[in-house]
């Protein structure tokens, strides 16, 4: 028995040895209490010892040799009740020899009738008291003086090595959750749409993502490497000014050449660093705007597209009202003149009605109420108005298989009716017929415009239904047409759900197609 | 000799304007409706002036422009360039292609008539 009757320094110096060696092997907070106990048990020959914690201002039981298990579970103890409170509360050690009479430390074991003596110290950490340790011995043997001074040696390498433990473990914890922000923040930057690239303040590049690779076409990277080497034609110094100081962003548009075709990135900068005034670097935010760029120039085309347009019928109005004005001529040139100017400026109106569709339509203004549709009745009606104006045409209308009823648009389709005969008749120089078909089918309804006018070049079918084209130049000179047309019509068949086509069968002659989708159900009623 | 000028626009009505419009000083009026038209009437008619239309179908006017100035049988014609399209960008790529003159649509028939008689007048005293 170590530290007995006679004291032995350098037993007890050994043994301390001895246990600090032996805590130092774990790390656990558990499997250190287990180390103290049972080492301290065995260094008292106690029967039996707890290791008791606080929490909430309560000393619960962590660890304990020698007691019965229901004791363990349910023990609970109020700071400054029995002995472990006592001891916890004051932080003072607690040496109690033989049968326990005073009334302030109610025996943790109720066996009054039993002998027995008690060692209790605190347990402390720097905050202050975390615990007692407790150990007690049956019978008449009593712990002595110099026990009680070892045991709260040993207590105190327990307190040690229990608050590394608990440091240890709150280390950890602090750890992982860091490497889950890092996780997040890693996989945010991963898989953003958007290229990031994070430069240092000797121009070299520290960080990119994923997107930053793709939108760069960059297959390998080392990090450090130039920016210039990846973003040849951007002005580092240029940049660096426009980022530099509170809020300062730099912002410029840059074309990229590739195998896989040109992209237009929008590259936005900002410095990097929480002093605006002494940065440590720059991050790019690369945006595809290539698309955007595509569209906003088609639509600047179109605009000068229709500008053209619309001033050609004006030259030959303004002009010749001007030229009648300023100079004589004869009766029957003034006829001439005048009504030249009138077709032109009927042709004017044309365009400007068609360019209002063509808006409204893409707008997707129609289709406001979709009604039912006899459509077979609205192909006789057109052709009724196409044969009066027409003399020198034959225009035929036949309607096969049984039509299912149709929702749709009736004033649209008429204009496509309209616009696919209009087009048959202007490139009929000769006259000739005009052929509709409108036949009912398992999956809507066919309407097929056919003529024998001069058809068009198998190239050029890819292209009829774009905006102001046309396919023959002089017949465009004398008929006038606006254009716009079939590219009205493509859009109203398709924003019904249907597809519309040409075809120019040996080039002679010309058929246009288009097909309606209706949904039949079983008892034979549709919708489309 | 009458002068000759050939006009070259794909707009039947715009054509008849401008014959209209230089008929005052008896110049002979062709005309040509697209691009190559334009090319192969300027080599075998050598007009003195080419009133030229940029949005022609097939070849611009531009490039006429610059194929006409290329070829030393058609170099000496005058190029009068006219279009709808009134940009600063177009002028100068009218000037680039070699065009002596530009006029945007609509036009003046009166103005387009005086600058022709500018241009003539010039060559006359040329000639002299």
């Amino acid at each position: 028995m170590v530290g007995g009757q006679e004291s032995r320094p350098r037993e007890q110096l050994a043994a301390l040895y001895e246990i600090g060696r032996a805590l130092n092997s774990t790390l656990e907070p558990d499997e250190v209490l287990d180390l103290i106990l049972g080492m301290t048990l065995d260094l008292f020959q106690a029967d039996a010892g707890s290791i008791m914690l606080i929490q909430d201002d309560h000393l619960r039981i962590r660890r304990a040799r020698g007691l019965p298990p229901e004791v363990v579970e349910n023990t609970v103890v109020p700071l400054g009740q029995g002995i472990a409170g006592w001891v916890a509360r004051t932080g003072e050690m607690l040496l109690l020899n033989g049968r326990i009479e005073d009334p302030r430390f109610r025996n943790l074991v109720p066996r009054q009738d039993e002998i027995s003596s008690s060692l209790c110290t605190p347990l402390r950490s720097r905050e202050g008291v975390i615990g007692v340790m407790m150990v007690r011995r049956a019978g008449s043997t009593r712990f002595s003086r110099s026990q009680l001074d070892f045991f709260a040696s040993v207590a105190d390498q327990a307190s040690l090595a229990l608050e590394n433990a608990r440091l240890f473990q709150s280390e950890q914890e602090r750890s992982r959750q860091l490497a889950l922000e890092q996780q997040k923040f890693r996989a945010i930057f991963r898989d953003m749409a958007d290229g990031v690239l994070v430069v240092d303040l000797g121009g070299g590049v520290t960080h990119l993502n994923d997107a930053a690779r793709r939108l760069l076409g960059l297959h390998q990277d080392a990090p450090g490497m130039p920016l210039s080497d990846i973003l040849p034609h951007l002005p580092l110094h240029v940049v660096r000014q426009a980022a530099s100081g509170p809020g300062g962003v730099f912002e410029a548009d840059i074309k990229l050449h590739s195998e896989a075709g040109n992209t237009v990135l929008r590259v936005t900068a900002t410095s990097l660093g929480a002093d605006p005034v002494a940065p440590e670097g720059l991050v790019l935010l690369l945006h595809d705007v290539t698309e955007r760029v595509r569209v906003e120039r088609m639509k600047s085309e179109f605009l000068s597209a229709v500008s053209h347009e619309l001033k050609t019928p004006l030259t030959t109005v303004s002009g010749f009202l001007e030229l009648m004005l300023n100079r004589e001529y004869d009766r029957p040139r003034q006829e001439q003149y005048l009504s030249i100017s009138l077709t032109e400026a009927q042709r004017l109106q044309r365009l400007i009605e068609d360019l209002l569709t063509l808006s409204r339509l893409e707008s997707g203004q129609f289709r406001l109420q979709p009604a039912p549709v006899l459509l077979d009745q609205l192909a006789a009606s057109v052709l009724a108005g196409f044969s009066e104006r027409y003399p020198g045409f034959h225009f035929e209308l036949r309607v096969e298989g049984e039509l299912p009823p149709l929702e749709a648009d009736g004033d649209l389709l008429t204009q496509v009716l309209v616009n696919l005969v209009s087009n048959s008749v202007k490139y009929s120089p000769d006259g000739g017929d005009v052929r509709v078909l409108v036949r009912g089918e398992a999956q809507g309804i066919r309407v097929s415009v056919e003529d024998q006018g001069i058809g068009i070049p198998r190239d050029k079918i890819p292209f009829v239904f774009d905006r102001f084209y046309r396919v023959d130049n002089s017949l465009t000179r004398r008929t006038g047409g606006t254009g716009l047309g079939l590219a009205n019509a493509r859009y109203i068949v398709e924003g019904h759900g249907g597809t519309i086509w040409a075809e120019s069968p040996a080039e002679k002659g010309s058929r246009f197609t288009f097909v309606l989708p209706c949904k039949r159900n079983e008892v034979g009623e549709s919708e489309a | 000799m009458p002068h000759r000028i050939l006009v070259a626009d794909d707009e039947a009505h715009i054509v008849e304007l401008v014959r209209v419009s230089l008929e005052e000083f008896g110049v002979e009026v062709l005309d040509a409706p697209d691009g190559e038209a334009a090319l192969a009437a300027a080599r075998r008619h050598q007009p003195e002036i080419l009133l030229l239309d940029v949005m022609m179908p097939r070849v611009d006017g531009f490039e006429v422009c610059r194929r006409l100035k290329a070829d030393p049988l058609t170099r000496g014609i005058i190029v009068i360039m006219f279009t709808a399209k009134a940009m600063e960008a177009d002028r100068q790529h009218a000037r680039e292609v070699g065009a002596q003159g530009y006029v945007t649509k609509p036009f003046s028939p009166l103005q387009l008539a005086s600058v022709v008689r500018e241009h003539l007048r010039g060559l006359s005293s040329a000639d002299e």
